[in-house]
C-alpha cells in the first residue's frame, strides 16, 4: 500500500481506511475476507471499490460502516473519519455522518411501516426533526430523489413502490441522515438499465447539490467507469490497483485487471472469443505470503509465489501491487517519493 | 458462431466470420412464432383484467442462429421463452417448428419436442437438484426418455462432462461442491444429454462473475458450432447479447418493438425504446455516439398496459398533437409526469383509510393534486387564476390540465387521466403501431414515425434534445 499521510498537516481526507483487515473465524479456518485494504476519500469525491464475488469489497463496505457481527471482526488497522478513529466501537458518535445504501433495496425497508414513517425516523434520530416539520421534510426528501407525487407516495408502503422507485426511497432514507459520506454497495446491481441510468444519475445531481462524498461498490466495470473518481481494483481481499478513472481504464497497469477488463463482451470485437481468467478467486485463509492472483496470472514468474507485492507507483496517481512492476519503483538516489498524492480532481460534467 | 447474413462486398461487418456454413443463403426457419399470446388470469372469483406477459409477437428463429431477446425485467421475455417450448400453454397464436405446431402437440410428438428443445435456466443454485450427483442430474433426462441401455447411459454423461469442460471425476460429485460457473456447465450438459436441435437460454451467464461469465459464453459459442445448435438466448445484459447474438430481438411490455441484424440493431437503433435502453448502457465501450436518453419512471404494468403504443408514455419521441406544437420541452415533461402521477394513482389500490374516508365524506387528500400541477406547471390550480405567460404552459393547454385536476379533485383518477391523454394523445396514444420494415436485411421496427407522414425516431429525439438545450 502507499504510504499514507502522516495527517499532521491538517490536510485529513474525509475518510482514510489504512491497513483495513477484517476476518471471519469459522471452526476450521479463519478466512481472511479484508486483507490490509487501504484507501481515501475526499470531500465530494466518489471512490469506486470494484472486484469480482469473493473480492472482499462488500466486506470493506461493511466495516467502514461498523456492520460486521460474528464470527467476523476486524482484527487490524484504521478507519478515520475526519482524522478520528473508529474502530473500537466510536461509530455511534458518527452514525449519521456515514450513511449506506445496500443493493436489495425491498431487505432495506421495513415492509410494515409506510415510507413516509421510515424516513420520518432517521429525521427524529439524526436531525431531532418531528411533527409537521419532519413530514415536510420526509415530502421534500421524496422530492428530491426524484419520486414523482411525493405528498401522496410518503404514506404508502414500500410494496406499493416498484424496483427504482424503492431504491429511490432508500437513498432519501440514507439521506435524512444527512450524511457526508455515502457508501452505496452495488446500488444498481437489481435494477434494470434504464432503471438503473437513473438511479446513477440521480447520485450525481446529489452529489452536486449535497456536497457529498460517495463509495461505490460494484462489480460492474461499466457503472464504476461511469461514477467513480478514483477506482479501487480488488481481489482476494486486497486492493490490486489503484488508480483515477481515466487512467485504469486507458493503462490498466495490474494483470488482473486488464483480464477482467478483457473478459467483458463489448470491449472486445465481437465474433472474437472472449478472452478468459482461467481458475477461481481463492478464499484467502492465511496472510499473504506471496500474490493471490499469481496461479492465475498469465505473466506470473517464480519470485510472483514467493513474494507478497506491495504497491508500487506505476504511473503520475496510479499503484499496482505487482512485481512485473517493481522496476518502476523511483529509485532511491532520486527525490524518491513525493508523498501521497491528493490532489482533488474537478468533477465530472 | 457463423454470420452468414451479413451483407457480403461492403466490408463493414466487424465481426470475424468463422466461414463454416457460409454459402450466404438466408437460413430456413426452425421455430416460426405466430401472433403468440400469453396472459396469465388471477385465480379467484373477484378476477381483474388478465396480466398480458406476451401480447402478440411474430418472428422467426432461423437454423443455426442466435437470436438475442433482449429487454427490461417484467417486458415478458422469460415467459416468450417458456411459451415456445411448451412449458406455458399458449393463450393465442403459434408456435410451429418442423410442420409441429408445438401447443397442439401430445404424446409421442410431444415427447419429441421436449427432446428436441431444451432450455438453460439462469439461477445455477436452484436449477440443480442438491441431493443428486452431478452424474445423475445430467443422466435424468436420459432415463426419462429412456435411451438406450444403463451402460450407454452412463458413457454418455461422461461424453457431456467432457464436453462442457468438466472432469470425470465429477461425476460422483454433489452441486453444492460446484461453483457458479461450474454449476452452470452441468446445467448446459443436463439441456445438450437428449441431443437437441433448439436450446433455450435464459439468462445463462447473469449471476457469474464477468471472468466466469466469459468462459461460459465461449463454451455455448463452441458447442453450437459443434452441434449446429440453434439458440434463443434471453438476457438483460445488453453487452453479452451484441456478443453473442446474430440477431436481436427487443422487447417491451409484451411485444417485440425492433428486431434485425444484431451489429445494426446496435450501431443504428430504429425503434425509440432501442434507441433508449442501448444508450442506458453505463460505461464508454458501448459503441453508441449518442447522448445518454434517460427514460422517465418504470413500464406500466402488463395488467393495464396502454392503448396504442405500448411505450407511448415513456417514449422520448412520442407523436405531439399539433394543436400544442409551441409547447416548450418543459411543459412536455410536466404533462408527462402528471400524467404518471394520475395512471399511477389510478392503478394503486386505496388503503383501509383512504376508504374509510371517503366513505365518511371526506376526500383523501383531494387538494394534493393542486400542490403536484404546482410544482410541475408553478402555478395552483385552486388559488388564483394565473397570469397569462405565467409558467410554461399557454392557456390552451392550462385548460385542458384543469379539465384533468377537476376530476383528479374527485378521487376520479382513471377518467382525469383520460381526460389529460384526450386532449394531449396522438396516433401514439390511439393505434399500436405495426412492425415496418427498415433497413435491406428485413430489419423490423414497430413504431408510427417509419411512416412518411413523420420524422424519424432518431430525428425526433435529436430535435427535441436540441430544443432543450436552446
Amino acid at each position: 500500500m502507499a504510504a499514507p499521510d502522516d495527517g499532521a498537516d491538517g490536510d485529513e481526507p474525509l475518510l482514510a481506511v489504512e491497513d483495513l483487515t477484517t476476518v471471519f473465524h469459522t471452526d476450521k479456518e479463519t478466512i481472511r475476507a479484508v486483507d490490509g485494504v487501504s484507501f481515501e476519500v475526499s470531500e465530494g469525491e466518489t471512490v469506486g471499490v470494484v472486484g469480482e464475488s469473493g473480492s472482499g469489497k462488500s466486506v470493506t463496505a461493511r466495516s467502514i460502516l461498523g456492520l460486521i457481527e460474528s464470527p467476523g471482526t476486524i482484527e487490524s488497522g484504521s478507519i478515520r473519519f475526519r482524522g478520528e478513529e473508529l474502530t473500537g466501537g466510536n461509530w455511534e458518535r458518527h452514525r449519521g455522518d456515514l450513511s449506506i445504501v445496500f443493493q436489495d433495496p425491498i431487505n432495506s425497508m421495513n415492509p410494515v411501516y409506510t415510507v413516509g414513517n421510515q424516513i420520518r425516523e432517521a429525521l427524529r434520530i439524526h436531525q431531532g426533526l418531528r411533527g409537521q416539520a419532519a413530514r415536510e421534510e420526509a415530502v421534500r426528501l421524496l422530492e428530491a430523489v426524484g419520486i414523482p407525487d411525493a405528498r401522496r407516495r410518503v404514506g404508502e408502503y414500500p410494496h406499493q413502490f416498484s424496483g427504482g422507485m424503492r431504491q429511490r426511497a432508500v437513498i432519501a432514507m440514507a439521506l435524512a441522515c444527512d450524511p457526508d459520506l455515502l457508501v452505496c454497495d452495488e446500488p444498481t446491481t437489481a435494477l434494470d438499465v434504464t432503471i438503473q441510468a437513473q438511479i446513477l444519475e440521480l447520485l450525481d445531481d446529489l452529489q452536486r447539490e449535497e456536497d457529498l462524498a460517495i463509495l461505490f461498490i460494484t462489480h460492474d466495470m461499466g457503472v464504476i467507469e461511469e461514477t467513480a473518481d478514483r477506482v479501487n481494483v480488488m481481489y482476494a481481499g486486497e486492493v490490486v490497483e489503484s488508480a483515477p478513472v481515466e487512467t485504469l481504464f486507458d493503462g490498466p497497469a495490474h494483470p488482473y485487471t486488464r483480464g477482467l477488463l478483457a473478459s467483458i463482451p463489448g470491449r472486445t470485437a465481437t465474433g472474437d472469443r472472449l478472452p478468459t481468467i482461467e481458475g477461481e478467486v481463492p478464499t484467502p485463509t492465511e496472510s499473504a505470503s506471496d500474490c493471490r492472483y499469481a496461479p492465475r496470472c498469465p505473466d506470473a514468474f517464480d519470485a510472483c509465489e514467493r513474494v507478497h507485492p506491495e504497491h508500487v507507483r506505476v504511473g503520475p496517481d496510479q499503484t499496482a501491487a505487482c512485481l512485473l512492476h517493481e522496476e518502476v519503483r523511483p529509485r532511491p538516489d532520486g527525490r524518491g517519493d513525493r508523498g501521497r498524492r491528493r490532489r482533488r480532481r474537478g468533477r465530472r460534467g | 458462431m457463423s454470420r452468414s447474413d451479413a451483407p457480403a462486398g461492403d466490408g463493414a461487418a466487424p465481426d470475424g466470420t468463422d466461414g463454416t456454413d457460409a454459402d450466404g443463403a438466408q437460413r430456413d426457419p426452425l421455430v416460426e412464432v405466430r401472433n403468440l399470446k400469453k396472459y396469465y388470469e388471477d385465480d379467484g372469483f373477484l378476477t381483474g383484467d388478465p396480466v398480458k406477459a406476451v401480447d402478440g409477437v411474430s418472428f422467426d428463429i432461423r437454423k443455426g442462429e442466435t437470436l438475442g431477446l433482449v429487454g427490461e425485467s417484467g417486458c415478458g421475455k422469460t415467459t416468450l421463452g417458456r411459451t415456445i417450448l411448451g412449458l406455458e400453454s399458449a393463450t393465442d397464436g403459434e408456435v410451429v417448428s418442423d410442420g409441429r405446431e408445438v401447443a397442439r402437440l401430445s404424446g409421442k410428438q410431444l415427447r419429441e419436442w421436449q427432446r428436441d428443445a431444451q432450455m438453460v435456466f439462469q439461477d445455477p443454485e436452484a436449477s440443480l437438484n442438491d441431493r443428486m450427483t452431478v452424474g445423475e442430474i445430467i443422466r435424468e433426462p436420459l432415463d426419462a426418455h429412456e435411451q438406450g441401455t444403463k451402460a450407454e447411459r452412463k458413457e454418455r454423461v461422461f461424453e457431456l462432462i467432457d464436453l462442457v469442460g468438466l472432469n470425470e471425476e465429477h461425476y460422483y460429485r454433489y452441486p453444492h461442491q460446484f461453483s457458479g460457473g461450474q454449476r452452470q456447465r452441468i446445467g448446459i450438459a443436463r439441456a445438450l444429454a437428449l441431443e437437441p436441435e433448439f436450446m433455450v437460454l435464459d439468462e445463462p451467464v447473469s449471476a457469474l462473475d464477468v471472468s466466469v461469465q466469459a468462459r461460459v459464453i465461449n463454451l455455448l459459442e463452441d458447442l453450437q458450432d459443434e452441434l449446429g445448435l440453434t439458440y434463443l438466448f434471453i438476457a438483460h445484459d445488453l453487452s453479452v447479447v451484441r456478443h453473442i447474438a446474430d440477431r436481436v430481438a427487443v422487447m417491451y411490455l409484451g411485444d417485440i418493438v425492433e428486431l434485425g441484424d444484431t451489429e445494426a440493431v446496435y450501431n443504428d437503433p430504429a425503434h425509440p425504446y432501442t434507441v433508449s435502453l442501448l444508450s442506458a448502457i453505463p460505461g464508454s465501450h458501448t459503441g453508441t455516439d449518442r447522448d445518454r436518453v434517460t427514460l422517465r419512471g418504470t413500464p406500466p404494468s402488463p395488467r393495464d398496459p396502454p392503448q396504442g403504443c405500448r411505450f407511448a408514455t415513456r417514449c422520448p419521441a412520442r407523436v405531439r398533437p399539433a394543436a400544442f406544437a409551441d409547447l416548450p420541452e418543459t411543459a412536455w415533461d410536466g404533462i408527462d409526469a402528471l400524467d404518471t402521477v394520475l395512471r399511477e394513482r389510478a392503478s394503486l389500490e386505496d388503503g383501509l383509510t383512504d376508504r374509510l374516508r371517503r366513505s365518511l365524506g371526506l376526500a383523501a387528500d383531494a387538494n394534493d393534486i393542486d400542490e403536484v400541477v404546482a410544482d410541475l406547471f408553478g402555478w395552483h390550480p385552486g388559488e388564483q387564476s394565473p397570469q397569462e405567460g405565467e409558467g410554461p404552459l399557454t392557456s390552451e393547454a392550462r385548460a385542458a390540465v384543469e379539465d384533468a385536476v377537476r376530476f383528479a379533485r374527485r378521487g376520479e383518477d382513471e377518467e382525469a387521466a383520460a381526460v389529460l391523454r384526450e386532449a394531449f394523445g396522438s396516433v401514439c396514444n390511439r393505434e399500436r403501431p405495426e412492425a415496418h420494415v427498415v433497413d435491406g436485411d428485413g430489419r423490423t421496427s414497430a413504431c408510427v414515425r417509419h411512416t412518411d407522414e413523420y420524422d424519424s425516431p432518431a430525428a425526433a429525439i435529436d430535435e427535441r434534445y436540441a430544443r432543450r438545450d436552446d
